[in-house]
């Protein structure tokens, strides 16, 4: 029996931008970070270019599955570390997608990208806090983490905003 | 950028210096320290009195030690030694333990909460 398995351009266009996002996730990983927590959150700026450009279905397939395929590379597949990813993307999806309903000209790639990084970062210390450090302590670290999620997430927006000036996407035949 | 991008960028910048106030209120000095054997409560004890504690967990003895309104693991039967690095604790919230051997203080404020969020 031969089973054949029908692609749509979607389907492809979510899968290279996925390998992408899920190769800038997995070199992240290996980068020092100062405080705990902290990580400059480039795999995002994929998101974000993905959802100006092909809207908000690609973009969260995109988040998802590269919070998934990452964990599988990096070994960390249901471990605490993939259920604050895992929160993390899921909640900034929601948001974003909160986002794209704004009447009028909505917001561009660095609107977008500070909702994501701020829902990223409270998703992930109600996560952190709710799992797996219910101590109200954990909260004095969240101001930090917090300025630093508006500092990169604006960063990442301007990033996005320059890939989606300077790249023109062709569809593969 | 569009101008929905520079409303929510100034009210990010804007409600930064309210999450620093809210989440970073000033502690208060603690006045008991709640001993803890995993989830189950050994012993609550005033701070304002200077004694020594040992408790028993898992793996041996942890002894604590409280003087002048601050507490601390004073030896402990670990290999990280956290809890006694942890040095003295003295404001309501403050929480250390050794998890090897499972205890842990926190230390309480004069009411049951120091402070609620709605």
């Amino acid at each position: 029996m031969k089973i054949t398995l029908r692609s749509t351009p979607e389907d492809s266009r979510i899968a290279w931008f996925t390998a992408l996002a899920v190769t800038i996730h997995v070199l992240e990983s290996s980068l020092p970070s100062p405080i705990p927590g902290l990580k400059p959150g480039l795999a995002n700026i994929i998101t974000i270019t993905v959802l100006c450009q092909f809207g908000w279905r690609t973009a969260a397939w995109v988040s998802l599955l590269r919070v998934l395929v990452g964990s599988l590379v990096l070994g960390t597949f249901l471990s605490p570390t993939f259920m604050l990813s895992l929160s993390g993307a899921v909640t900034s999806v929601l948001i974003l997608w909160g986002g794209t309903k704004l009447p009028g000209r909505g917001f561009g790639p660095v609107g977008y990208s500070l909702l994501a990084s701020i829902a990223h970062i409270s998703a992930q210390f109600t996560c952190a806090y709710l799992l797996f450090i219910p101590h109200p302590g954990l909260w004095r670290l969240f101001p930090v983490l917090l300025t630093f999620a508006v500092a990169l997430g604006m960063i990442n927006g301007i990033i996005s905003r320059s890939l989606l000036t300077h790249i023109s996407y062709r569809e593969a035949e | 950028m569009t101008r929905a991008d520079i409303v929510l960028l100034l009210l990010a910048i804007l409600a930064l210096p309210f999450v620093y106030l809210h989440y970073w209120q000033p502690t208060t000095a603690g006045t008991t320290v709640r001993i803890m054997r995993g989830e189950t409560l050994v012993r609550e004890l005033a701070l304002n009195k200077d004694r020594r504690i040992s408790v028993d967990g898992p793996l041996g003895v942890s002894r604590l030690q409280i003087k002048d309104g601050k507490i601390r693991f004073t030896d402990s039967p670990c290999t990280g030694k956290v809890g006694i690095h942890a040095g003295w604790l003295s404001h309501s919230g403050d929480f250390t333990a050794c998890l090897p051997n499972r205890i842990s203080i926190e230390i309480m404020g004069s009411g049951q909460y120091d402070s609620m969020n709605f």
